[in-house]
């Protein structure tokens, strides 16, 4: 029996996400010879915003998806992990972070009806603004729009005025000059060439989001042990050519915004770090209560594997 | 081949759903539900749960907001003195223009394709002042609506746009520069319908009679005067997009608001104006809003089919060279858009062609002009084209003879795309000459 | 008897619904007006302008769809129906209304079902509004049974009073 999957991704087939699943689609289409071919639907391209994803996928609308997980945050708060401020500085954290949570995250996907495969994460989120930004006193004067409600949360109590608007509201707001600034990654900055507005990038690495890729479960219980082997095994290959992919990114990322004139902003003093660190800790203690012991629990075993 | 008889199959359904009379917007749902069902086997089931979360997310999507807005902006202007100032205005000013006020379809839509950032909703506005002020003065039915069908579909291409600031998006290029390289070619395609109708009246003179005697230079002066009116309301609207007040999308909201203010200064605004100027716009959007959500509904059905991958991967694999490359993608376009609304078709194509396009060499922001304007000829092409169910819906007149009537602007507007694809400066310099010198006017 | 009830009812219904996307499109403008000037003047926000107003969108569609059916303002295409006298012209306008009835009921038990899955998990936007989901779904969920209501009426007008004439113009 073959099969013909369809896997749908809100962002761009040139994305970490978009690579990342060409890769699986490649890898399994090559270990199945050609009994399983999946099409990827990129770029929204098939209809689905990620908020819809997940509750596609488990009914079987769709096969499968990548999707961001903050856009479920609202549907079960643990998937708001990935993003919570300040969580992860480095790449090598982030990663240990999604190794401490996956179990978890396992247990929730199957609890609706699907299975996770793999996770791509987002570049580091800073901030573009006109000026590098590495004290309370310059948060004050940004017009910032942050990408999700954490973000706008965490630097409205940093001081700055943050509004939740658009992708598509924020390049003609800041060509207006209605917003100075953005939280975003180096990715998200140059896919829209902020170069244009904005001469500076503070790396704070406020949050790196997860991507997951997940599939329906009834589709994948239907098949033998060695089809899914074939699964799990390019999950393995796309994961890995992802966590791989995001190094090299950000090294792009930077290379081209310094040839447009970006001044990129790595050194960050410490103390301005946790300032912002301090002003997200709303954020932490809200997300707590909502998500309910298991959050702590995670928490703690991140930070003893991470040794701090 | 597989994709082509599903084409064709959809097509079929399409004729007959629509044909029978069913409405649009249920048609194309049906069409889209039966289309699944037969050519992909899918289960019913399956089908309401793709369906159902697809038209809560289409409904409810901000970038569409704008559209009801401005419709109703236009009901407002059309129970006040704006709409009959701007034709006593017009009606000197063009005497001795070929054509006269067939101009007013054009001239109207480019300027409110300017502050209007949907092509429906500046056909279905600029249409309700026009069509009936035209018909009252004996102009041609044919010219009329051709021309409203034709020049209301520049809503998307003079900037600002809704579908401008989609492709940017997700292309990935500036936005200010795609609005800057819709100028140009904006401009080109109104020329363009100017000079044919210029031209078709010289022939035949009758199409555009006189209004009665020839004006004089008071008449002219009166006549300018008349176009203050409208001249204030979009000088406001632009204002507050240029200005930075508000963004593109927000437009709308302002042109609602000023038009209320004024109506109220000029005592035209009383409760049933308001009531009946807000239901006839709840009316018209609705009819477009119910429409644009089953579009959506069958591009997310094709994708399911696969339609557009596997006539892609079929163009992949013929090594075009560039133009011949653009000339079938200019075949590919027509095909779809002959099913689909412009967004729509943008978004679930764009993933697959360009790919192909950035190969080939060509320039992003110029192919999301060239999108554009095959959205814009999409608006025109039966059996599904949204400003034919508009202009059917104003004029009440048979499909039929509204196609006819589109066929000539048609042709006109794929001139125009062979024009830009010839001369890609045509879209490309604005853009250049705007942004190269540090971003401001050297 | 029967049948002049389920009329009046769809009247009252869709008059309803009409009146509600009506002040919903005058919301609309008030929110995106309100969020220029708090942005412009007051360095502020609504920080929920986008999300409403497109729920107001979505709902507003759906609230009319009624109404605007009542009145005719949907758009069809005239292709066939120009041609058809009498009971044929019945006939042909029974099968166009239960072909929408059926596509329409078939939409509304899936809403439906969404309602009621939001509704018992408690799920909300992922925005600062952290917005309960299942009032969108319930918005366009009443709009369509309004609208399901309107089409029993619609059949039984046609089956009582003929096919509505709508100014069609001959060749
Ligand atoms: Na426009
Ligand atoms: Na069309």
């Amino acid at each position: 029996q073959s099969y013909s999957w369809d896997l749908a991704n809100e962002y761009g087939e040139s994305t970490i996400m978009g690579q990342a699943d060409q890769v699986f689609i490649e890898a399994v289409q090559e270990a199945s010879g050609g009994e399983m071919t999946i099409t990827g639907h990129y770029g929204g391209s098939i209809g689905y915003k990620s908020v819809d994803q997940f509750d596609a996928v488990g009914d079987g609308a769709l096969d499968m998806a990548d999707t961001i997980t903050t856009s479920l945050s609202g549907i079960e708060p643990l998937f708001l992990l990935s993003s919570l401020p300040f969580i992860a500085n480095t790449n090598a954290d982030a990663k240990l972070l999604w190794e401490v949570a996956r179990p978890h995250y396992e247990e929730l996907f199957d609890k609706h009806n699907q299975v996770l495969l793999w996770a791509t994460p987002w570049p580091p989120s800073g901030i573009w603004a006109q000026e590098p930004i590495t004290s309370a006193e310059e948060m004050k004067d940004l017009k910032i729009r942050g990408w999700d409600a954490s973000g706008v949360r965490t630097l409205s109590n940093a001081g700055s005025t943050a509004v939740q608007i658009s992708w598509a509201d924020t390049v003609p707001q800041l060509a207006a000059g209605s917003i100075n600034s953005v939280l975003t990654s180096a990715d998200g900055g140059a896919s829209s060439k902020f170069w244009e507005f904005l001469d500076d990038f503070t790396a704070v690495n406020y949050s790196m989001a997860l991507n997951m890729t997940h599939m329906n479960k009834d589709i994948y219980d239907s098949l033998t042990p060695e089809q899914q082997d074939i699964i799990r095994a390019a999950a393995e290959k796309a994961s890995d050519a992802a966590w791989e992919d995001l190094e090299k990114r950000v090294e792009q990322n930077f290379e081209e915004m310094r040839a447009n004139g970006v001044t990129i902003t790595t050194d960050v003093p410490a103390d301005f770090l946790e300032f912002l660190r301090q002003s997200g800790q709303e954020v932490y203690d809200e997300w707590l209560s909502n998500v309910g012991p298991v959050g702590q629990q995670i928490l703690d075993e991140y930070a003893e594997k991470r040794g701090s | 081949m597989e994709s082509l008889i599903v084409a064709f199959g959809i097509l079929a359904l399409v004729i007959f759903f629509l044909g029978i009379g069913v409405w649009v917007f249920a048609g194309l749902l049906l069409v889209s539900t039966v289309g699944l069902v037969l050519f992909i086997d899918m289960p019913f089931h399956r089908i309401g749960t793709i369906l159902a979360p697809l038209v809560i997310r289409s409904s409810t999507a901000w970038e569409l907001s704008a559209i009801p807005m401005f419709i109703w902006m236009g009901e407002i202007i059309l129970r006040t003195d704006v709409s009959t100032r701007l034709f006593k205005g017009l009606s000197p000013l063009t005497y001795y223009l070929p054509g006269r006020m067939l101009h007013t379809n054009i001239l109207g839509s480019a300027v409110f394709a300017a502050i209007c950032g949907s092509s429906a909703a500046t056909t279905a506005t600029v249409g309700k002042i026009t069509i009936p002020e035209l018909k009252k003065r004996g102009y041609s039915n044919a010219l009329s609506y051709g021309s409203l069908a034709g020049a209301g579909s520049l809503g998307l291409l003079i900037p600002p746009s809704i579908m401008m600031i989609v492709y940017g998006v997700l292309a990935e290029v500036s936005i200010s520069r795609l609005f800057a390289a819709g100028m140009i070619p904006g401009l080109m395609i109104a020329g363009i319908y100017s000079v044919y109708v210029i031209i078709y009246s010289l022939f035949r003179p009758n199409v555009a009679p006189a209004d009665s005697h020839a004006p004089g230079f008071r008449d002219m002066i009166t006549g300018v005067c008349n176009l203050a009116p409208i001249g204030i309301l979009i000088g406001v609207v632009l204002g507050a997009i240029y200005s930075g007040l508000a963004t593109p999308s927000e437009t709308a909201a302002i042109g609602v608001a000023v038009t209320l203010i004024y109506a109220a200064c000029t005592w035209q605004l009383s409760w049933n104006t308001f009531i009946s100027s807000l239901t006839a716009a709840v009316h018209t959007s609705c009819m477009i809003s119910a429409i644009m959500i089953a579009a959506a509904f069958m591009s997310t059905a094709m994708g399911f089919m696969h339609v557009p991958h596997n006539i892609a991967r079929v163009i992949d694999g013929l090594e075009l060279s560039p133009y011949q490359l653009i000339f079938i993608l200019v075949l590919f376009y027509l095909l779809l858009g002959m099913f689909l609304e412009g967004i729509s078709m943008m978004v679930m194509s764009l993933p697959i062609t360009l790919p192909l396009i950035l190969a080939a060499g060509f320039d992003p922001i110029w192919f999301g002009i060239f999108l554009i304007l095959m959205a814009e000829l999409a608006q025109i092409t039966p059996p599904v084209g949204f400003n034919l169910f508009i202009l059917q819906d104003l004029t009440k007149v048979s499909i039929t003879r509204i196609i006819a009537a589109c066929v000539p602007f048609f042709l006109l507007m794929c001139f125009g795309v062979a024009l830009i694809t010839v001369f890609p400066e045509i879209v490309l310099w604005l853009p250049d000459y705007l942004f190269q010198s540090g971003g401001g006017l050297p | 008897m029967l049948s002049r009830t389920v009329i009046r009812v769809s009247e009252i219904c869709s008059g309803a619904g009409i009146a509600v996307a009506a002040a919903l499109l005058v919301y609309m403008v008030i929110h995106i007006i309100l969020e220029i000037i708090l942005r412009n003047f007051f360095a502020s926000s609504t920080n929920s302008m986008g999300e409403y107003v497109g729920y107001a969108t979505g709902a507003m569609a759906f609230m009319a769809m009624g109404h605007t059916f009542m009145s005719r303002k949907h758009v069809r295409v005239s292709l066939l129906r120009r041609f058809l006298r009498g009971k044929i012209a019945i006939a042909v306008e029974l099968f166009c209304i239960m072909a929408t009835f059926a596509m329409f009921a078939f939409m509304t038990r899936y809403i439906w079902l969404i309602l009621m899955r939001d509704y018992t998990r408690g799920s909300v936007s992922p925005s600062l509004m952290a917005t309960p989901t299942w009032y969108i779904d319930a918005a366009l969920f009443a709009g369509l049974v309004i609208f399901l209501i309107q089409l029993v009426a619609s059949a039984i007008d046609t089956v009582i009073n003929g096919v509505p004439e709508e100014q069609i113009e001959g060749e």
